[in-house]
């Protein structure tokens, strides 16, 4: 239908995730209207970020060279540790700028239907990080989900002997939602979770 | 609650069929493999997203279509509503929308409720443990839609766990492992068993009464719902998940060398008795079917104990099999109160009914009126036929 590059284009945009044939065709012609220059300066940032972001050798994060900027940063609070499931939840929790410790990324939740148990995710490296570290509280940030329950229950268990605080995320009502458009689990979970006035 | 009018397109063998019913009782007659199952199918579909008859809703679209759509006008205490279903194969999705407003599944169920009656109702006597099983779950579900997805949730944590237990004996998950499945399971299995309990129960009243009109006071009905957690207090959900969490502590060694959760709501059964003896084994056939009709008879009111308006019922060519008594104290049960669509071949007995209603034929996914009666103003033969032509209700 299109000559050999536009094709090879269409379908290089296909790969990505979100994007659909018409997409994927409106990108590509999109593409070929821009500025050879834009264009180069697009596909170089592609490649550099390929090369040169690898994860922080301390908590999993995205990051150029050994650690990432979270975990440089000194100024932080050395006694808090948050862990999440994946490298994005940490710029979702970045975003709030309440959290002022240093963060802890798994690489996923546990799933023994998919394979995945402790020894798949950088649950080693966490033990290793508090042992005879600074960490006080532990907070637990995976995802509200049964697989993310699971995990923090099994990271619960294992850490609280360090004698180390953990906590969990509280989960329930959207803030500037109405209680009457809630569904029941998300209530009772809230309700769960109530704390004194 | 009443299904007043019906709009089909491409859905099972009819290409379009637009049909307004009698708010007592709507005969379909017609001979074998004409389309009166898949009618039926389509009012069920219409209030609960979902096929009776399979789980691939492909299947549902008429041969060499992709899109097909079941909608309907629908009265209830609460007022009218449309509803609509629209499923598209090639694009894989399913649109539910109430009056012409887009709404999430379990935000649509619940505005039409039916019961099905079939021949194949029999397994829920006869048949295993699982058929009494979802036939309870079936009930809940349709009162509180929200059960369906505890009852998902709770399967899944259910697979993953028994996953690791699978595992175990080669020593490739940990005790602590599998604990840390437990915490949640046994909230759902609370939130799921307290639901049943307390829907076994009025099912039990319900059926026994509509059991002993049935036998004329002659045999005694029991439904009881025997669970595989030991509790005591069923109304205590947060009790409930505690000695659920202790009782799999308890099963470990068990459960582990067997490879899989052997306590929970997914192990339970519904018995049956007639007069203290297990109808699973004990009872004849003529026992099973007065069974299962004090059942469905129990549906309903169940269903209008729970939402305050009667189900629609859905009869499919068991008529025919009940004799003189039952089919009486049948039509006496509905009254009047419960719109019903009963299905069969057998001309004399169903044309007997439709002094009731409204009779149908039934034909290469074509329906026609062939007689009207009753509470339907103005509704004689001649109108019913031409009813058939109306312009679609539902354009968009």
């Amino acid at each position: 239908m299109y000559p050999g590059t536009i094709a090879r284009l269409i379908e290089a945009f296909l790969k990505l995730p979100g994007i659909g044939p018409k997409t994927a065709a409106r990108l590509a012609f999109f593409v070929l209207k821009m500025p050879r220059e834009e264009v180069a300066g697009m596909a170089r940032a592609l490649v550099e970020a390929r090369d040169k972001t690898s994860y922080c050798k301390l908590c999993g994060n995205y990051c150029e060279g050994e650690r990432c900027v979270i975990c440089r940063d000194v100024r932080r609070d050395q006694a808090v540790v948050c862990v999440v499931q994946e490298a994005r939840d940490v710029l979702a929790m970045e975003k709030t700028r309440e959290f002022r410790g240093y963060y802890h990324v798994l690489g996923g939740a546990i799933s023994p239907l998919d394979g995945i148990g402790p020894e798949q995710l950088r649950v080693r490296e966490l033990l290793e990080r508090l042992g005879g570290s600074q960490v006080r509280e532990l907070i637990l940030a995976t995802n509200p989900n049964v697989e993310g329950e699971a995990t923090a229950h099994y990271l619960a268990k294992v850490i609280k002997p360090l004698g180390v605080r953990v906590t969990r995320i509280a989960h329930g009502l959207p803030v500037g939602a109405d209680l009457e458009y809630a569904d029941e689990v998300t209530l009772s979970r809230a309700l769960e979770g109530r704390r004194e006035m | 609650m009443l299904l007043q009018e019906l709009y089909l397109a491409n859905f099972r063998n009819f290409r379009e069929l637009n049909i307004s019913f009698h708010p007592k009782i709507n005969v379909l007659m017609g001979e074998n493999a004409q389309g009166k199952t898949n009618l039926l199918e389509s009012i069920s579909y219409l209030g609960s997203g979902r096929s009776f008859r399979t789980r691939n809703d492909t299947e549902t679209i008429f041969w060499g279509k992709s899109v097909c759509v079941i909608s309907g006008r629908v009265l209830r205490a609460g007022g009218e509503n449309r509803l609509k279903i629209a499923l598209d194969s090639t694009e894989r999705v399913k649109k539910y929308t109430v009056d012409r407003v887009l709404k999430e599944r379990h935000d649509y169920t619940g505005k039409l409720i039916t019961v099905l009656f079939t021949p194949d109702d029999l397994q829920l006597v006869k048949g295993g443990p699982q058929n009494r099983r979802k036939y309870l779950d079936e009930e809940v579900c349709k009162v509180s839609p929200l059960y369906e997805a505890e009852l998902t949730r709770y399967q899944h944590i259910l697979r993953q766990r028994n996953q690791l237990l699978r595992i175990y004996s080669k020593k490739q998950s940990s005790r602590m492992e599998i604990e840390c499945w437990d915490e949640e399971l046994s909230k759902s299995a609370a939130v799921i068993l307290r639901k049943r309990v307390a829907a076994a129960h009025r099912l039990n009243l319900l059926a026994r009464l509509a059991h002993r009109r049935l036998t004329g006071g002659g045999e005694n009905l029991e439904i009881s719902y025997f669970s595989t957690v030991p509790f005591v207090e069923k109304n205590d959900e947060k009790k409930l998940a505690e000695v659920i969490l202790a009782s799999l502590a308890s099963n470990f060694a068990k459960e582990v060398s067997l490879g899989v959760t052997l306590l929970g709501p997914h192990r339970d059964e519904l018995q049956m008795t007639l007069n203290n003896r297990d109808a699973r084994q004990y009872a004849s056939q003529g026992q099973m079917r007065t069974l299962v009709l004090a059942l469905k008879l129990a549906e309903l009111e169940y269903i209008k104990g729970e939402t305050g308006e009667f189900p629609v019922l859905l009869y499919d060519d068991v008529f025919s099999e009940l004799d003189e008594t039952r089919r009486r104290l049948l039509l006496e049960a509905i009254d009047g109160r419960v719109q019903t669509f009963i299905t069969g071949t057998e001309v004399k007995n169903l044309l007997d009914l439709g002094r009731y209603g409204d009779v149908f034929r039934v034909k290469r996914g074509e329906v026609e009126g062939v007689a009207s009666h009753g509470a339907n103003p103005g509704a004689d033969v001649a109108a019913t036929a031409g009813r058939k032509k109306n312009k679609r209700p539902d354009a968009d």
